[in-house]
């Protein structure tokens, strides 16, 4: 019996990994639908020139900032000088103990004023609101600490947009994206929020707060999250479009409409995955009020931030996310399966339950029995073949999403980058892939644990030249 | 097949993947770079024969003519629809030489609404009298609308207006966007048709989105009428257009809607008024500083500040007011005002009530008397002398223990309040 379940143990867990690897083969063919799609209309697409009308809608740019003193004037920078008309920047300090407030108030000559806003949404007090001399687009609240989503909920008390755009202080974006980000509201009233694609700037340079060339990191760490992040938001975001939209818009470059998140109560402030919670949140109050919800990812508008370079770092933000995800399928259970909620309730939520949430379980005890069968010569060691094949297969998608990104995007233009990313793509599966299952399984346990703190972030700043 | 051979087979694939991945790639750069070095020569050459001197012009003349088609196209399909004046012409000379007019009409008549898409935002260039602009405005595809909407220049803008105004009913919000948009760019020259239409019976709300925007006192007269409307969305446009302008009996139009039932119409109306610097409406934009909807009391609190001393002697008054959100509002707006000018406007809390109806006649003598600006001066010179802590303005002060303003008093004194809580 025990040698038949040990038999048996690589076979399931092979079948588990092309199981995972099939589905996201199917959403590599969406996303290739919904980006011929997204072309099309983006080629013949008149937005550019209405959105630098009197006629775009006002955006206000959230910045929360937690310990960022060396990235945050870098990336206000890069926000003032984008190229969309009708802009508010609001940098949002979350108590931190570093220097954040007062590199701000030097770089930008700002000055403490007094607020006229409404606080529709309960945040941690705010101790003082200052506009620039300079630059009157900008304003920077400083408050006690409240948490990411504590901040971004007095950020939109205080904006004055009709769209907030939740961006993280070591994010850079691209000069026009948000022009694209606004196309969707108001070609759709029915649109709630709209994301972009985010990209990495590990080692590549930065020039007045812009990316001149994108470049694969020199580390492996990050430039193993260099391919992860292709692989990620053309499966894991531009694939939903066409399925019934995301459930996700990052955190670090995403933007709503400030109307519906007031109505919704801002962001959570108890989640850990605040961002993926709001979206969630949104798409559920549509459904319950007969409303439809839309959520959509554009791939153009770029965003770049940084990866984490040290397994620490990285550990940390992936049991961090895990813990983010677990929150937010345990808050909104009643949804997965539940064909009141449509595609969300029968697609989507099922899908990061299985793929998202029960795969490195999965993975964790198969791998773990498998090794154990071994050690104690109850597996046939010619079952890893299987096993391996399975990753293969993995291998073989991330490839084809790579040359995706690159028909698409034409993302790392040299012989060079591609042979990188092409053997990076190549170890992920075998090595990276168990790195993070640990790190997730770090994550579940402390979510069990009841742990919600997000550990300390570590910035080394952008590589400006 | 064996375990093994699955498991070659599938790492085969990947390996087969990533050289495709590489070798593609390296290709793909090679030919980017290629059309990148051509358009780069298109756009040199073309610069010499738009922007340079007739000499010069000539001197590229033959290298012009030689230019490789596709790149030229999509380069010239890249230039401002509003290059104007000789280079406009030059483009126009260029264009017709190498045969493009042709091809341009060509297209503008071709069944894929890709092509005629081409033939929208190329027709800038063509000025053949048997060219129809008005066929594209009316084309049944919404895209080939908008972006021949986006296109036109001004000059081919105003003799298509009267079209144009009737596309800002268009299904598509693109198309309706470009039409906005370009009829801003023809300006005054619209107004006579924008007229018209506001005049019809049908749904004037991206008329009157324009009208916002332009500003014509031509059609203060119309837009009166649609305050009256029974869609408040219309009513809130319509008064935003009129604060806009600065047409006769505006003024009065708009005091009357800030005693509108709807929050949105109060707000519009009470920012028109201070963008039109009415001195007169203080007392009305005062009163709305204790309306009901919190977006109201902003906006007359920031209204009050942009008239000025008057509107600022009224924020003062409501400094002491029994209503808690006329107060808090006041205090806002005179602290952010403080912040910004760097003086001291707002007195300590603790301060004896003062005598707001003193306040309120005072800066409504002021302007009766056409004296504003002295009054101006002394408020001002009362804010930025040394006399904290009391900053409150001489008239009041003598009274102030003895008078005490309430809700009655202030009834009282401005008329029974419109929008009041």
């Amino acid at each position: 019996m025990i040698n038949l379940l040990f038999d048996s143990i690589a076979d399931i867990a092979s079948a588990w990994v092309v199981g995972v690897t099939l589905l996201q083969l199917t959403m590599v063919v969406s996303a290739m639908v919904e980006l011929r799609r997204l072309r099309q209309r983006d080629r013949h697409q008149v937005w550019r020139r209405v959105v630098g009308s009197p006629l775009a809608p006002r955006i206000s740019v959230l910045v929360p900032a937690y310990n960022e003193e060396v990235t945050v004037c870098e990336t206000v920078t890069g926000l003032l000088a984008m190229s969309y008309p009708n802009l508010e920047i609001v940098v949002i300090n979350d108590g931190s103990p570093d220097n954040t407030v007062q590199v701000l108030i030097d770089r930008f000559d700002l000055r403490a004023v007094h607020p006229v806003y409404q606080r529709v949404i309960e945040t941690a007090d705010v101790k003082s609101l200052y506009r620039s001399s300079q630059e009157p687009r900008l304003v920077l609240i400083d408050k006690f600490n409240g948490g990411k989503a504590d901040s971004l909920n007095a950020g939109v008390n205080v904006a004055t947009g009709d769209l907030v755009c939740a961006i993280d202080a070591d994010t850079l974006v691209a000069p026009d994206a948000l022009q694209q980000l606004v196309a969707p509201f108001v070609t759709d009233p029915n649109v709630v929020a709209v994301g972009g694609t985010v990209r990495l700037t590990n080692d590549s340079p930065v020039r007045a707060a812009r990316v001149t060339q994108l470049v694969v990191p020199k580390k492996p760490l990050p430039a193993l999250q260099a391919v992860e992040y292709v692989r990620a938001f053309i499966i894991g975001r531009l694939g939903w479009n066409p399925l019934g939209g995301n459930l996700i818009i990052s955190g670090a470059f995403g933007v709503f409409s400030r109307e519906k998140v007031l109505a919704a109560g801002g962001y959570e402030h108890s989640s850990i995955g605040e961002d993926m919670e709001l979206i969630v949140r949104l798409r559920r109050r549509g459904y319950e009020e007969g409303e439809s919800a839309r959520v959509e990812f554009l791939p153009d508008p770029v965003a770049w931030t940084e990866a984490p370079e040290e397994a620490r770092v990285l550990a940390r933000q992936r049991n961090r996310w895990q813990r983010g995800l677990m929150d937010v399928l345990l808050r909104h259970k009643t949804m997965i399966f539940n064909p009141k909620y449509k595609s969300a309730g029968l697609l989507s939520m099922p899908f990061f339950f299985v793929v998202e949430f029960l795969s490195p379980i999965v993975e964790a005890i198969s791998l773990s029995l498998l090794l154990v069968g071994l050690l104690a010569g109850l597996v046939d060691p010619a079952s890893l073949w299987i096993l391996g094949a399975a990753y293969g297969f993995g291998t073989a998608v991330t490839l084809l999403t790579l040359w995706f990104d690159d028909v698409a995007f034409h993302s790392y233009p040299r012989f060079s980058f591609r042979l990188k990313l092409a053997a990076y793509a190549m170890v992920e599966q075998v090595i990276y892939r168990q790195m993070t299952i640990v790190w997730r399984l770090w994550g579940i346990r402390l979510f069990l644990q009841g742990r919600t703190e997000w550990g300390q972030q570590v910035r080394k700043g952008f590589t400006t030249s | 097949m064996t375990r093994f051979h699955i498991f070659l087979a599938a790492w085969g694939l990947s390996l087969a993947l990533a050289v495709f991945y590489i070798v593609w790639g390296s290709v793909n750069d090679v030919a980017q770079k290629v059309i990148a070095r051509r358009r780069r020569r298109v756009l040199e050459v073309l610069s010499v024969v738009l922007f340079e001197s007739d000499d010069d012009a000539a001197r590229v003349h033959e290298q012009a003519m030689q230019m490789p088609r596709r790149e030229l196209l999509a380069v010239v399909q890249s230039l401002a629809v509003d290059l104007n004046g000789q280079a406009r012409d030059r483009l126009q000379h260029l264009v017709r030489a190498l045969g493009l007019e042709r091809f341009i009409r060509r297209r503008a008549k071709s069944r894929r609404w890709r092509l005629r898409v081409q033939a929208a935002q190329l027709q800038y260039l063509v000025d053949h009298p048997d060219f129809d602009h008005r066929r594209l405005l009316e084309d049944r595809h919404h895209v080939v609308r908008a972006r021949a909407a986006e296109s036109l220049t001004a000059g081919q803008a105003a003799e298509h207006v009267d079209l144009l105004v009737t596309l800002l009913r268009d299904d598509s919000v693109a198309v309706r966007l470009a039409v906005q948009q370009k009829l801003l760019d023809v300006g005054s020259r619209a107004v006579p048709v924008l007229l018209e239409e506001l005049q019809g019976d049908g749904h004037v709300l991206e008329v009157l989105e324009v009208a916002a925007n332009l500003a014509d006192p031509r059609l203060v007269e119309s837009l009166v009428g649609h305050t009256r409307s029974d869609d408040p969305e219309v009513r809130s446009t319509a008064a935003r257009a009129l604060g806009s302008g600065s047409g006769p009996g505006a003024a009065s139009v708009l005091d009357e809607l800030c005693a509108d039932e709807d929050p949105e119409v109060r707000v519009a109306a009470i920012d028109g008024l201070s963008r039109m610097e009415s001195q007169a409406s203080v007392a009305t934009i005062g009163r709305a500083l204790g309306d009901r909807s919190w977006q109201v009391r902003r906006a007359a609190g920031l209204a009050l500040d942009r008239l000025g001393a008057p509107g600022r002697l009224i924020l003062r008054g409501h400094l002491h007011a029994t209503d808690p959100f006329a107060r808090d509002m006041a205090r806002q707006v005179l602290d952010a005002i403080a912040a910004r000018e760097g003086v001291v406007l707002t007195p300590p809390v603790e301060d004896p009530m003062v005598d707001i109806e003193a306040m309120v006649r005072a800066a409504e003598e002021a302007i009766e008397a056409d004296d504003a600006a002295e009054a101006v001066g002394s408020s001002a010179a009362e804010v930025g002398s040394s006399a904290p802590p009391d900053l409150r303005p001489t008239p009041s002060h003598d009274h102030a223990p003895d008078l005490v303003f309430d809700d009655a008093a202030l009834e009282a004194l401005l008329g029974s309040p419109g929008g009041g809580q």
